[in-house]
């Protein structure tokens, strides 16, 4: 439990300061995750290595952690409501077309491997 | 009894909000398992409790802000640990990663591409817009970018976990609609847009769809981090760049009267520097385009009408292209058919701002003088609105439908069509911000029109040197297993 939870802070610790000292766009955790990808894959984590045991929990209940960033609401429902049309169309517009298009783009590329029936015996490859 | 300090000290204390918040969201987990509901997601939930509580309690958000501080903390770790899953399935995913990576990028450009104009169209202004960009991503990472970017941190979060708890109530239910039943494709979907809450949905519906949901989340993370800053600096005119400015080369005598019109006018049409990387010799157009005297002074026509021939050449080359019809009608007819007609759209349009163009030199060639320096104006302006049209509009239907025929069929490597898919909404974001006037003077729109620039010349230098691949709609007696 505390070794996967090293691991995981390791790599927080090593992206959040690589991110400082490159001046990098990209938050640290991102970084942080690529580097303990990285490091997984270089170790050959097994399923019931610490560090994925700790990941799976965190991952579990990662719905909680949004919770006391989402509260903020309260403090701009005044700017939400002054510009409720923006903000509602902006959010919803951008959500289903990014939906659409992801699951669109997705299918159209890889529609033989998705085809449940086989419908084309022979396909194009 | 000390009533009043010890309600003091609890309406702050890290303890009581931290006990709230995590009473809340199991609140809001045994609501989910007992009534299966789609709005009884445990984010959600704890929100609303959260929100009210502390409403009731008149405690301001930043207290209960900083006495929940630890719970906000473990998003850093919980973000680094999306390396599990995607370690996981690393197998599973290979088969499927150049179709998700393409979707997935293109989706991060549509969403916050279509986010920030939403906003900035509907009169959101600029801070907000700069707050809409990055909430397709998971929460820190949009709290992060829309630090940098001068939007509003805080604001970010709550949009990103609108559009989180909207992919956990509704994007299952959205994805049926559009008859999306592979459960790795409606992963990938809710992942791409919901991040986080929506994994959470998917993991608690369906393992394998959780599993590309969490991969989906990871990669729009990382796609949008590298894409917002571009993007925010494209569309809100962050930074100048370095590039061809319109009116660089534009009069340089003083007492033109009308200098300042003109300049509006051809700002309008400013895709000028795309123009610079699709064709060969756009600085001989630009000199008879920029100059609003042109058709009154002496210089010389030569410029201008060689730029007139190259762009009829590259109407011809665009023509030829349309020629692969034959080759690409036996992947799937209906795709290629429309190709070689936008093809065909396209250089129709060229053909008529060259029209354009060739008609302000004969105005000068004929002496025109003053009356006709409106008209000669107007063709010019008429020219870039053509140019946008033709050059900036149709080449979007072409890519996408050229890059999804020439992927399917592998005819060329496959990284080839993936530029030109991921180019297509570049480009559609560049015209519609040219379209409404959105980029001011910085010409981002040439760095937009990029990829697409890159994908034509390099399918041209690939098709030359290398020629189609072997495939199986190349060889004759593919055509009749061909699906129809």
């Amino acid at each position: 439990m505390i070794i996967g939870l090293l691991w995981l802070l390791g790599s927080l610790l090593v992206g959040e300061v690589l991110v400082r000292l490159f001046d990098a766009p990209v938050p640290g955790s991102i970084v942080g995750m690529v580097l303990l990808f990285v490091i997984l894959r270089w170790r050959r984590a097994s399923d019931d290595s610490p560090v994925v045991r700790v990941g799976h929990y965190l991952l579990d209940h990662l719905q909680l952690f949004f919770v006391p960033a989402g509260v903020g609401i309260v403090v701009y429902l005044r700017t939400v409501r002054d510009h409720a049309l923006p903000i509602t169309a902006g959010l919803l517009v951008s959500w289903l077309l990014g939906l659409v298009t992801v699951a669109g783009v997705v299918t159209a590329l890889s529609w033989r491997r998705t085809d449940p029936g086989g419908a084309t015996p022979e396909p194009i490859e | 009894m000390r009533v009043e300090e010890t309600w003091d000290w609890l309406r702050t204390s890290p303890l009581l909000w931290l006990f709230v918040t995590v009473a809340a969201y199991e609140l809001g987990r045994w609501l989910r398992s007992r009534t299966q509901h789609p709005l009884a997601q445990p984010t959600l939930v704890a929100i609303v409790v959260c929100s009210i509580s502390i409403e009731l309690l008149r405690v301001p958000y930043a207290d209960y802000y900083s006495a929940t501080s630890l719970i906000t903390f473990l998003l850093g770790p919980a973000t680094v640990a999306l390396a599990v899953p995607l370690h996981r399935q690393y197998r599973r995913l290979k088969d499927f990663l150049l179709p998700m990576l393409t979707g997935l990028i293109v989706g991060a450009v549509v969403s916050v591409g279509s986010g920030i104009l939403v906003v900035k169209w509907l009169g959101g202004g600029d801070e907000l817009s700069r707050t809409m960009a990055p909430k397709a991503a998971t929460t820190p990472v949009s709290i992060a970018l829309a630090d940098r970017l001068g939007g509003i941190p805080e604001l970010a979060a709550v949009f990103a976990i609108i559009a989180g708890i909207l992919g956990a109530v509704a994007g299952p239910s959205a994805l049926r609609l559009i008859r999306i039943h592979d459960p790795r494709t409606q992963g990938l979907a809710i992942g791409a847009v919901s991040h986080g809450i929506g994994t959470a949905r998917m993991l608690h519906d369906d393992a394998l769809a959780g599993a590309f949901s969490g991969l989906a989340m990871c990669l729009t993370a990382v796609a949008t981090c590298l894409i917002v800053p571009l993007f925010a600096a494209v569309v809100l005119q962050g930074i100048e760049v370095v590039s061809v400015q319109v009116d660089a080369r534009g009069p340089s005598k003083k007492g033109i009267p009308d200098e300042s019109t003109w300049k509006d006018g051809s700002r309008g049409a400013g895709v000028l520097p795309a123009h610079l990387l699709l064709h060969p010799d756009p600085l001989s157009v630009q000199q008879v385009r920029n100059n609003p005297t042109y058709i009154l002074g002496p210089g010389p026509d030569t410029a201008g009408l060689l730029g007139g021939i190259l762009e009829i050449i590259v109407t011809l080359a665009g023509i030829v292209t349309a020629t692969l019809y034959p080759v690409l009608k036996r992947q799937n007819e209906a795709a290629a058919l429309g190709f070689a007609g936008s093809r065909v759209l396209e250089s129709a349009g060229i053909l008529a701002g060259v029209a354009c163009l060739l008609a302000i030199i004969s105005l000068k060639q004929a002496g025109a003088g003053n009356a006709a320096l409106i008209t000669g104006q107007t063709l010019a302006i008429l020219y870039g609105r053509i140019f946008l049209l033709s050059q900036s509009l149709m080449p979007i239907a072409n890519e996408v439908l050229l890059g999804v025929l020439l992927y399917q069929s592998r005819l060329v490597p496959r990284a080839l069509p993936v530029i030109a898919l991921i180019g297509a909404p570049l480009l559609f974001v560049s015209t519609l911000g040219t379209l409404l006037n959105l980029w001011g003077q910085v010409s981002w729109s040439a760095l937009l029109a990029l990829p697409v620039a890159v994908f034509e010349f390099s399918l041209g230098v690939y098709l030359t040197v290398k020629g189609f691949r072997p495939s199986p709609i190349t060889s004759a007696n593919a055509l009749s297993e061909a699906p129809s």
